[in-house]
């Protein structure tokens, strides 16, 4: 069975966080639609997303992630479409993004509790982040020139690519 | 969002809260350490009534510390700030209309404006997901002058009573990458009762570890 992965704070799905806290992490847009990714049941492009998710930021921080059964989503009666995604990963943009539409407030809380009950939350730390984002430039997986980061961060990420082509 | 910030000019409230909730003749606690477990130190020679004080500009805040009013421009400004981000929706990686501030607050002031930071975070009064916020902000903040305050105040932040606040505290201390922190984290995870925040905790630790 594959995963569905969302972005979010690991500090939100804290058993005693509020419903309301960790609804802030399932917050759509302005469509009403929910940026996911699909991770296969092999979890063999986890890794992928989370450095795809990263090239869209604007800073090299860590990556907190929510990871959930599919199953999860179909039980709630949620739509999904496969999007294209806004990362600078193109081939991880088309074949693991995923958008749930038609979220309605009930849908929303009702998935907050079910992922809340059954999911993992996982941190990548801001320095395993930045070798993943460095390894993704020299493999040429990641575009370097649609990626978001201000130019602090793209100073410290050349430091990391130079040095993990040094090894 | 909600916080718990009273509706006065911000100049007044900063001194106005001070003087109710912090315990008079009381200084930052620069001494604190893992150690004592003790947040703020009497200090018998200031002078009665002063809640608000000063660490020594561009010092390391557990080496000397001075009292100085604040400005009243910058208590003004932070508070703008504050109650402007009780609307805002952060999200990790990006810049915020908040961060935006922060940071140029903090440039433009240097360790004045960490210092009235470090009123509202570690007495509580700000709102906790915009402490947190502001943590995760003092560690990615490229400013070498207000360096070792901003240090000390994300290690002082571990002891926040919102678990999200300290787990933004130990984010920021491995932003800022420091070893110096090592025993504050230790400390940390020993008294730390939320499983996932120690586990983040000991990630921090691990990390920092290596440079010792």
């Amino acid at each position: 069975v594959p995963f569905v992965l969302r972005s979010g704070r690991r500090s939100r799905w804290y058993p005693d966080a509020v419903i309301q806290e960790t609804l802030k992490d399932l917050q759509p847009d302005v469509n009403n639609k929910l940026s996911v990714w699909l991770i296969e049941d092999d979890r063999s492009n986890l890794m992928r997303v989370i450095c795809a998710l990263a090239t869209w930021r604007e800073e090299i921080e860590n990556v907190d992630y929510i990871l959930t059964d599919y199953q999860v989503i179909v039980r709630l009666n949620i739509s999904i479409e496969h999007t294209l995604g806004a990362s600078a990963d193109d081939e991880a943009n088309e074949r693991w993004h995923r958008n749930l539409c038609d979220l309605t407030e009930q849908k929303r809380l009702g998935l907050a509790q079910a992922m809340k009950e059954k999911c993992e939350s996982v941190r990548i730390p801001q320095k395993d982040i930045a070798v993943l984002l460095a390894d993704g430039i020299i493999a040429g997986r990641v575009n370097r020139g649609k990626m978001r980061l201000k130019s602090p961060a793209l100073v410290k990420l050349d430091r990391v690519i130079k040095a993990q082509q040094a090894r | 969002m909600s916080v718990n910030l009273p509706v006065t000019p911000a100049p007044l409230m900063i001194v106005n809260l001070a003087a109710i909730t912090a315990p008079q003749n009381v200084w930052f606690g620069n001494e604190w350490s893992p150690e004592s477990g003790t947040e703020f130190h009497h200090h018998s020679s200031l002078p009665p009534n002063t809640a608000i004080t000063s660490i020594t500009p561009d010092e390391h805040p557990r080496s000397s510390t001075i009292l100085r009013p604040h400005s009243e421009e910058i208590g003004r400004k932070l508070w703008t700030l504050l109650e402007a981000a009780q609307d805002e929706t952060f999200e990790d990686g990006m810049e915020s209309d908040f961060s935006k501030g922060l940071t140029w607050l903090i440039q433009e002031y240097g360790t004045d404006a960490v210092e009235a930071l470090a009123y509202f975070i570690a007495y509580e009064k700000a709102d906790p997901e915009v402490s947190a916020e502001t943590l995760r902000r003092l560690g990615l903040i490229e400013h070498p002058k207000t360096y070792n305050f901003r240090l000390w105040l994300l290690e002082r932040s571990l002891q926040c009573s919102h678990a999200r606040v300290r787990d933004a505290a130990g984010l920021g201390l491995s932003f800022l990458d420091d070893s110096h922190a090592v025993p504050y984290i230790r400390h940390a995870i020993e008294k730390e009762l939320v499983n996932m925040l120690r586990e983040d905790l000991q990630q921090v630790l691990d990390q920092l570890e290596i440079h010792e």
